[in-house]
């Protein structure tokens, strides 16, 4: 056998391999700021404010406002070391994605409530701000908080969007989305029905996705999820463009928080 | 448009599929093909030829993977005629160095049995990336798939160059053990 016979066959490999790896090299340019999942769940929330009925309309229970660039916190060595341990990271396939429906809260008998962050840190016991968040994305704090009548806690997502913003930035970002209450979004990462693998970063077990997505400007790019509990704290990161190290990083910020 | 509906107008035998499909992924397919060939005009025409492979594959074929199926023809077209420039003594820089990596792994005599069956050893060879770590496999599956070069590699894994050619080197050592232990003769 020559070498050209056997560059042949290595074209014969799975379609999971190729796509697995499919995505662009290098940061790419030029295409509108667009955000998949997690826009998506938010555009359901906002969706279903809208379509209520013209007497309930009231201010959207989604609210941004600028978050503070997060101060140095240590984080695990950055995997571009070569010494960093690849081993400990494991990285599930995510079969697909599926979209739900938020629950439509009638204002009635619940109200959409806005926390400060001194409410927020109050009520979940800790400080969930991402410290080791790149360079390149600015934050953004977003919530959808539903309290009935009676007092009872219904909904409590509390999601802190890191974006690039810049013009050809191609929707590179990632939410951190965090509920006592375990919701934390209306999409489902649909993990392997067998063998789902977590991995363990500062002592809390993560499970960590991945999805290739298809680019608008041609290829793939990646999508990662982090999921891990915290304290009673389900806490999801969805990120997009971005890359496992970054991902890993962040996580790491979080769970290295007090 | 979602590949389900590309796929779909393949099977309707509906042209606006070409389209379709040439409007999502000339921009993977010709950096597959420019990856082999390093003619511009030799990977447009690989990559228009794609599209026309596609149409011809499918029916009978219906790709899981859209892009995969797709970056995969256009592989093959651009390998066919970088054999032929071989044959003319024309080859591109980076493909010559991918072959000579390659070398390491065959011995370059004809298998007095015949060839081993393509299908049969691109499933072990399968098998033995679904076993690599995911990092050592993506450096792999783009210098030998996608044939990136060792600079593209070593920004996109954060590693240094000397590193992946290191690393690089070990996988083809360990793949051509696990081949050979494996009864195939390369």
């Amino acid at each position: 056998m020559n070498n050209i016979t056997l560059l042949d066959i290595l074209g014969g490999i799975s379609d999971r391999h190729i796509a697995e790896f499919a995505g662009e090299t290098s940061r790419p340019a030029a295409v509108p700021w667009k955000w998949l999942g997690s826009a998506a769940c938010l555009a359901l929330l906002l969706t279903a404010l809208f379509l209520r009925p013209e007497e309930d309309i009231q201010p959207p229970i989604i609210h941004g406002e600028s978050l503070p660039q997060s101060e140095t916190v240590p984080a695990l060595p950055p995997f571009s070391d070569p010494t960093a341990d690849w081993g400990q990271i494991l990285v599930n396939d995510l079969d697909h994605l599926a979209q739900g429906a938020p629950r439509y809260y009638d204002p009635a008998e619940y109200d959409h409530v806005q926390w400060s962050e001194a409410e927020i840190l109050s009520y979940f016991g800790r400080d969930l701000t991402p410290a080791a968040v790149p360079d390149d994305l600015t934050g953004e704090l977003h919530q959808s908080v539903v309290i009935s009548h009676q007092g009872e806690i219904c909904l409590d997502m509390v999601i802190r969007e890191y974006a690039a913003r810049e013009k050809g930035a191609h929707g590179r970002g990632f939410t951190l989305t965090a509920s006592r209450l375990g919701i934390t979004g209306c999409c489902v990462y649909i993990l392997p029905e067998n063998e789902v693998k977590t991995s363990e970063i500062g002592g809390i077990p993560v499970t960590i996705g991945h999805r290739p997505m298809p680019a608008a400007e041609g290829g793939f790019y990646d999508l990662y999820t982090a999921e891990f509990t915290l304290d009673g704290i389900a806490c999801r990161l969805v990120s997009e463009r971005m890359t496992l190290e970054e991902v890993v990083e962040i996580v790491a910020s979080v769970i290295a928080k007090p | 448009m979602d590949d389900r509906s590309i796929i779909r107008l393949y099977w309707e035998r509906n042209p606006e599929a070409i389209t379709a499909a040439a409007e999502k992924y000339t921009a993977y397919c010709t950096a597959i093909a420019r990856s082999i060939l390093s003619s511009r005009e030799d990977a447009e025409e690989c990559v228009n030829d794609t599209w026309l492979g596609a149409w011809n594959a499918i029916p009978p074929h219906r790709p899981k993977i859209l892009a995969s199926f797709l970056g995969r023809i256009t592989r093959n077209l651009s390998l066919n005629r970088l054999k032929r420039s071989l044959a003319e003594k024309r080859c591109p820089g980076e493909t010559v160095l991918i072959l000579d990596e390659l070398s390491e792994c065959v011995s370059g005599r004809e298998d007095p049995a015949g060839e081993c069956a393509a299908r049969e050893l691109a499933e072990e060879i399968d098998r033995f990336l679904s076993a690599l770590p995911k990092d050592k496999r993506g450096l792999f599956v783009r210098r030998y798939w996608y044939m990136d070069p060792i600079p593209s590699l070593a920004k996109r894994f954060g590693i240094t160059e000397n590193h992946v050619s290191v690393t690089l080197n070990r996988i083809r050592g360990q793949l051509k053990t696990h081949l050979t232990e494996r009864g195939y003769i390369l």
